[in-house]
């Protein structure tokens, strides 16, 4: 494909690959064509991010602690054993931590934002939420800790893998606090280890989900005794606190907790080891075929089609066991199939709530919401982010988002943001909109745009069906 | 969720004149021609009621010893508490509620809650909510699976009050949302007339998303037809009350109106009292007493069928902590409110306070599934047999009658 991109691919390509069209991705498509821009998102490295990250950095300098750090700073353990004989806090210091971990996860949401809209590496992005749901922990569990680890559980555990080995992916979720403290695994314990505290045991939260969500998925072939032996294995597996070794990223495991019986996993005998045990039940996950069906299915739904072609799930299947997990070298491959490139699947996935935010955002050209606006607007759409309760994460399909209440909220969005109320009332100029993409509207919501009053033009633009598509 | 049953459901509906009561919810109006009288409200205290401070086995000297600080006094000491049956006594702060437990239309249930030993507030409110202990990944409520058998028969709606739909209503049949008193009835942009004409014209086809927009469009006026009045008498900036109960004044009107609607949800949070917990929770148990009064009377002689629950995901420690306050515990009290029930007494099991008859040596036990009071209301009240039941709480076996209704 030569630089002269047609708009539907233009329209297709940066709509897929990123949060919703902006103008400065569009320019640079029209630049260096679809297939060049495809590859510079799959490569992020190459594309300079220093502007985006200059902006903030002192603020959202917090938000890049490890976790040893979180700990000492808003965790309230940590903070009573480095005043050393304070058994608890006064009612005045426990409302001021409140605050501080309050502020500290609003700054959370304000920098997913921040970066989900001016990150260029958006294909980066849209991946770190994909997995992120793929890997769903929620705030409200666990509250207190949650809201300070949820931005380094991103940030560490997932992003830097987001386009990576799925293996890796696999081991950094499995390690982290938030996913730790979510599914409950820091409370797995050898029932046998423990007599006197009768209260804590085996428990099979989490060996569970991380075959049927993470992994295998639901009919990937694993027995309820699978789910037992996988949760022996992982014994042990928890946090650190004040009275055990300390380490940056908050990992602990308590050998005198863990099962060290031999166990049998999937038509595997794992010798009792300790640690070396998850690595070895990580491998036969991160590389069995079911997993490798499950994520391919999951990824086709997402940049395809709410329900995907089998030919292309077949297709990245094979991919993904030959580059054992390799994530770029999958979507490489889902880019460059005649699936993707199928005119019929344009414009046909129905945008999230926040894919829909975002991506209006990104079209007006508004680089700082007001953070409580942006966090009451997507609570009221039901799709603030880390606000998931379960854990198979928000889905992204049409049928689970099309409403009429979901329509007129929307608009309303659209109406607001065109007024400027996100924009220190400034008005979206709907000339310059229109200057930009007025090719990847249909004439019909052209004509109704320009037969209506320029002051609701751009209202119009951003409630349009195209908007509501990508 | 499946939206796609939603809209099947809108299409059915649109013979009949849809009201919405925000921006996402549905009342229809008309749709019936033998409204059926018999209805549930759920009121869900999120935090975890101290139900031991709303109920007081006055008569236990344990009590008193496990709560030097925060205990209610026996009656007749000052702020003493209203005797209920010479043995427990009611926190004064529900003192509105004390014509209607000596008019036997209010019984507390002893021990309820969620039969695990999980005191986590939103694993055990997902699980009350869904109705399926233990199915984490369910996200379908058990009232909406109600709604359903119900509409099935006879169509009729559940109104909820918020905003966003709570877990318990969520499935695949719409819901009402009345707006919470505090967010006033607010103007959305796409009200502005101009803008409205602009959109119709956009999304006149026949598309899922044009059909969409227009029974949203359909619904909003409606409501900003039928809550005129409201926003101007709210704004008049009459002597309120609390919230809550100008909510349930709301949500009274509603559910007498020629809409059928027979399910009614609302929450109240802030229950989960660590600290200090006294002053906070005669604070809540006021508007609550006085709003369960007025829902009562404003329902008039609909009060007679319907049956009002008031629930918490779980009790709280027997033992004060370290803060004047409780910790999270397990049994707890479920009120039940209705003109047909036998009420001015108590059900459930109660073993009194003494450590042994604790569990864990800490909370009141739970001794019965928050199940099954429901279903003794849905297979009396509702007529819905057990099959249906076990749609509605799939692997829960109804055990025993409480007979706290009068059939």
């Amino acid at each position: 494909m030569t630089s002269l991109s047609s708009p539907k691919d233009i329209f297709h390509i940066s709509n897929r690959l990123s949060f919703g069209m902006s103008e400065k991705d569009i320019n640079k498509i029209n630049k260096i064509g679809v297939n060049s821009y495809i590859k510079e998102q799959l490569n992020p490295k190459n594309i300079d991010i220093n502007t985006f990250q200059t902006v903030k950095v002192s603020k959202y300098q917090k938000l890049n602690m490890n976790v040893a750090e979180l700990f000492k700073n808003y965790n309230s353990q940590y903070i009573l054993s480095q005043n050393g004989k304070k058994q608890s806090f006064s009612e005045e210091e426990k409302k001021q931590l409140n605050q501080k971990r309050r502020k500290f996860f609003t700054d959370t949401l304000e920098f997913k934002i921040d970066k989900s809209i001016n990150n260029p590496r958006q294909l980066e992005e849209v991946m770190t939420d994909f997995w992120f749901n793929h890997f769903n922990v929620f705030t409200d569990k666990m509250r207190n800790l949650q809201q300070i680890l949820i931005t380094n559980y991103e940030q560490k555990a997932i992003q830097p893998h987001a386009l990576g080995k799925f293996r890796d992916l696999l081991a950094a979720t499995a390690q982290h606090p938030s996913m730790l403290y979510y599914l409950d695994n820091w409370q797995n314990v050898n029932p046998r280890s423990n007599k006197q505290k009768s209260k804590k045991g085996l428990n099979e939260n989490y060996a569970r989900e991380l075959m049927e969500l993470h992994t295998l998925g639901v009919d990937g072939g694993y027995t309820q005794n699978d789910v037992i032996s996988l949760a022996r294995i992982l014994t042990g597996w928890g946090i650190m606190n004040v009275n055990t070794p300390q380490s940056d990223n908050g990992f602990y495991f308590n050998e005198k907790l863990h099962d060290y019986d031999d166990k049998s996993f999937l038509g595997h005998t794992i010798k009792g080891s300790g640690i070396e045990e998850v690595s070895q039940a990580l491998d036969i996950l991160a590389y069995h075929p079911a997993t490798a069906n499950h994520i391919s299915y999951k990824l086709a739904q997402f940049f395809v089609s709410d329900t995907p072609p089998n030919t292309l799930i077949k297709k990245l299947a094979k991919t993904f066991v030959d580059s054992e997990g390799n994530i770029k070298i999958v979507l490489g491959k889902l880019f460059e199939s005649e699936e993707f490139w199928d005119t019929k699947y344009y414009g046909n996935k129905f945008k999230t709530p926040y894919q829909y935010v975002i991506s209006v955002l990104r079209m007006a050209n508004i680089s700082q919401p007001p953070t409580n606006m942006m966090i009451r607007q997507l609570r009221d759409l039901q799709m603030l982010p880390y606000n998931y309760i379960s854990p198979d994460g928000y889905k992204n399909t049409k049928e689970v988002w099309l409403s009429p209440d979901a329509m007129i909220k929307r608009l309303n969005f659209a109406t607001t943001v065109a007024q400027g109320k996100l924009n220190n009332n400034e008005q979206i100029n709907s000339s310059e909109l229109l200057k930009t993409f007025t090719n990847f509207f249909t004439p019909k919501t052209i004509q109704t745009v320009k037969n209506s009053d320029q002051k609701w033009q751009s209202a119009l633009i951003f409630g349009s069906p195209e908007m509501m598509f990508k | 969720m499946k939206r796609r049953t939603v809209l099947q459901q809108i299409a059915l509906f649109t013979g009949g004149l849809i009201i919405p009561l925000s921006s996402n919810s549905w009342v229809s109006k008309g749709l019936s021609k033998n409204p059926s009288q018999k209805k549930l409200i759920v009121v869900f205290l999120r935090g975890a009621i101290d139900g031991l401070n709303v109920v007081i086995p006055y008569q236990e000297d344990e009590y008193y010893h496990n709560r030097p600080n925060i205990a209610i006094l026996p009656p007749n000491e000052p702020n003493g508490v209203l005797d209920l049956d010479g043995y427990f006594g009611l926190n004064p702060a529900l003192k509105d509620l004390m014509p209607l437990w000596k008019k036997k239309q209010l019984t507390f249930i002893h021990g309820c809650g969620l039969e695990n030993e999980n005191r986590s507030h939103f694993e055990v409110q997902h699980y009350m909510e869904n109705g399926t202990p233990g199915n984490l990944k369910n996200d379908e409520g058990w009232m909406n699976r109600l709604l359903g058998i119900l509409s099935s028969k006879n169509p009729t709606q559940a109104v909820n009050i918020g905003s966003v739909t709570p877990e318990i209503l969520r499935g695949s049949i719409p819901v009402a949302n009345l707006p919470r008193e505090k967010d006033n009835l607010q103007k959305l942009s796409t009200d502005i007339p101009i803008v409205n004409k602009l959109f119709n014209e956009l999304y006149n086809g026949n598309d899922s998303l044009s059909l969409a927009y227009q029974e949203g469009q359909k619904a909003r006026k409606i409501f900003i037809k039928e809550f005129e009045h409201e926003m101007v008498e709210s704004s008049k900036n009459a002597p309120s009350t609390s919230n809550f109960v100008q909510e349930v004044k709301k949500m009274a009107k509603l559910m007498s109106g020629e809409a059928n609607t027979q399910l009614g949800f609302i929450d109240l949070g802030q229950w989960d009292t660590h600290i200090n917990q006294s002053a906070q929770l005669n604070r809540l148990l006021m508007p609550l007493g006085e709003g369960l009064a007025t829902l009562a009377l404003e329902l008039g002689n609909l009060f007679n069928d319907t049956t009002i629950i008031v629930m918490s995901e779980f009790g709280r420690t027997v033992k004060e902590n370290g803060n004047k306050g409780t910790d999270h515990g397990s049994g707890n009290l479920m009120w039940i409110l209705g003109g047909n029930i036998n009420g001015g007494k108590f059900y459930g099991q109660w073993n009194t306070l003494e450590k042994k008859a604790l569990f864990e040596g800490r909370d009141i036990p739970i001794t019965t599934d928050f199940r099954q009071p429901i279903s003794n209301i849905l297979s009396t009240n509702f007529d819905l047999s057990p099959q249906l039941i076990n749609q509605v709480f799939p692997n829960f076996n109804s055990k025993n009658n409480l007979n706290f209704i009068s059939v």
